[in-house]
């Protein structure tokens, strides 16, 4: 659970609010997307809930501790980061000991770390790269590591900030599913940060922020229906799918349910033409 | 410029333990003018190909020439400040490319460098921030203290303001909003266009490439795996996946269509609305 009341936020005294009365409740094990414009606040948002910045106004509810300068430390271990940029997360010379410096800080045994590494790293097909120098590693590639970094410690939280935006199509999406696979198995809290609509229908919930304030929340089958065209407005048109199913509905098509993706239109649209 | 590869090939710390070979007799011809797209896989070594266009990597073997330069350069003699003048790059992390105190400073390294007159600055500064769709008011601060996306469009601010014959961008448009994301495809394509700028650009967005590439090269651990226009490249399903690459959304969506309902929609980059008639009068006609 993350609960954000009133919080607000500058960076400098001086400032306009970064983050400004933000009131957001996010439940245990929902997974959120959080989309907006660059600059709106997201990575703010991202970084006060792990309490790397410290919000001046409001409070912060992490799973029903308040975050205070005094237990942020407790709070973090409950959070898995990957950072916008993951060169800012690195701190081993190795891709090994880069991710068994987390799993060492909150107290795995020894014994049984080097098998959790080898088993993450398989995961997200980076195994060969266990004895390299993370910085010398592709965009790409330390996108993966630092995911890889941060799902290991199997936290109660995952924040995610667009922690795939350098990936190959193919390799995006196996990331995604591999997120999906470990929610299933073992549910928790997942904040993800993305500028890709496709990447976000997958979240149960996406919210908008805009000048560090919610702007708009809802399901994906809510906000993508054809009869809402708020996200559109706010500056996020549809994805190419559900252009399409749009076009369709307003041609006298109507398509039940609302596809989201490929899949459901191809098989809305074969209902339909079986009906015919 | 035009820019030729010739059996280029490349490795990261020859004869160490962290030995790397990135690049194999890469071969490729890029003439003057032109909008290629890279494409590849993570680590397929895009990366070390672009930084081989402004010398910043030289060829462990094989040769490079864009324009009149060659590389490896062989002689002291050979100033490589002329080219960097003339193929400006965007780095893949718009951090490696910042380091100024300010972003005006920042994006006016280039321009200074390159010794434009003292008066003709501030116009500079504010037509590249007006292209890049950077907000007037961040040009005092740190370049460091932007949200990714900001520092983005700085980075490629910095690019463009020393006005390169050759633009060499890798990933240029990861962190962007998506409206942030087409007025940078689209900038992009009208420098292209109404200045002739040779652009040579990665991208994991397939979509993009399709509809802004003269022609693509897809690379794979290091190999060309296959070159061409966009449509033939997207024609060929099985060797995308291959190199973990997708078929642009659009594309892909008319393939399906065509073998679920035995349709012959042929794609000619029509927008959604108009492929929904079309799909709608080919089923209606399907079924009477
Ligand atoms: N270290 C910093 N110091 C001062 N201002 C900052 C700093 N980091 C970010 N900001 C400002 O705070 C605002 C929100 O930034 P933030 O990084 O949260 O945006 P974002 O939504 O993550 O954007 P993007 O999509 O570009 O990553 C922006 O206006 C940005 O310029
Ligand atoms: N500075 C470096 N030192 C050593 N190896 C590197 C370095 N940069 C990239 N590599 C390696 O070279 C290969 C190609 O990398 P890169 O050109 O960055 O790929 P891409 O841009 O296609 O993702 C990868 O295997 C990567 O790990
Ligand atoms: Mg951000
Ligand atoms: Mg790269």
């Amino acid at each position: 659970m993350i609960k954000f009341q009133d919080v607000s936020f500058r960076y400098r005294d001086t400032d306009a609010w970064v983050i400004d009365s933000l009131n957001l409740t996010i439940k245990e094990n929902q997974k959120v997307a959080i989309i907006g414009k660059n600059g709106s606040g997201k990575s703010t948002i991202a970084k006060l809930i792990s309490g790397l910045l410290l919000h001046e106004l409001g409070h912060i509810y992490v799973e029903n501790d308040q975050l205070t300068p005094e237990n942020l430390l407790d709070i973090r271990k409950k959070i898995g980061m990957v950072f916008q940029n993951p060169e800012n997360q690195f701190v081993g010379m190795t891709v090994k000991e880069d991710i068994a410096f987390g799993l060492e800080n909150r107290g795995v045994k020894r014994e049984v770390m080097l098998e959790k590494i080898v088993d993450i790293l398989e995961q997200v097909s980076m195994l060969e790269y266990i004895d390299r120098e993370p910085q010398h590693l592709s965009g790409g590639q330390k996108q993966r590591i630092a995911i890889a970094s941060a799902m290991v410690l199997e936290p109660k939280i995952l924040i995610l900030d667009e922690a795939t935006s350098m990936l190959d199509p193919v390799g995006r999406k196996e990331m995604m599913s591999l997120v999906e696979t470990l929610h299933n198995r073992k549910p928790f809290t997942l904040l993800m940060i993305t500028h890709e609509l496709n990447e976000a229908i997958l979240a149960d919930r996406i919210i908008v922020i805009e000048k560090g304030k919610v702007v708009l929340d809802g399901t994906p089958r809510e906000l993508f229906t054809h009869h809402n065209h708020a996200l559109d407005e706010l500056g996020f048109p549809a994805p190419y799918t559900i252009q399409l199913a749009k076009g369709l509905e307003k041609n006298g098509f109507s398509l039940e349910p609302f596809p989201l993706d490929q899949e459901e239109l191809i098989s809305a649209l074969w209902k339909l033409h079986l009906k015919r | 410029m035009e820019i030729t590869f010739k059996e280029v090939s490349y490795t990261y710390y020859p004869n160490t333990p962290y030995e790397k070979k990135a690049l194999h007799n890469v071969s490729f011809h890029i003439p003057s003018g032109a909008f290629v797209v890279i494409v590849g896989a993570t680590g397929s070594g895009k990366s070390t190909l672009l930084q081989h266009m402004n010398g910043l990597l030289q060829p462990s073997s094989g040769k490079v020439s864009i324009g009149d330069y060659q590389l490896p350069i062989t002689s002291k003699k050979v100033s490589l400040k002329e080219l960097r003048k003339r193929v400006g790059i965007a780095f893949q992390f718009p951090e490696h490319q910042l380091f100024d105190e300010t972003v005006r400073e920042d994006i006016l390294f280039g321009p200074k460098n390159f010794g434009i007159p003292e008066k003709d600055m501030e116009h500079r500064l504010q037509e590249v921030i007006h292209l890049v769709g950077l907000d007037e008011e961040l040009i005092e601060r740190s370049p460091f203290e932007l949200s990714g996306g900001q520092m983005r469009k700085v980075a490629i601010a910095g690019v463009l303001a020393s006005k390169p014959d050759v633009l060499v961008l890798d990933e240029p448009t990861a962190g962007l909003d998506p409206i942030s994301r087409v007025e940078m495809m689209e900038l992009f394509s009208s420098l292209h266009r109404l200045e002739n700028i040779t652009t040579i650009l990665v991208t994991h967005h397939m979509e993009d490439a399709l509809k802004y590439a003269d022609y693509m090269i897809v690379l794979s651990n290091g190999r060309i795996h296959s070159k061409g226009k966009p449509v033939d490249i997207f024609n060929n399903q099985d060797a995308l996946k291959e190199v973990q690459l997708l078929l642009p959304e659009s594309i892909d969506m008319f393939h399906k269509l065509n073998q679920t309902f035995d349709l012959n929609l042929s794609y000619r980059g029509q927008s959604p609305f108009d492929l929904a008639k079309e799909i709608i009068s080919s089923l209606g006609e399907d079924s009477s």
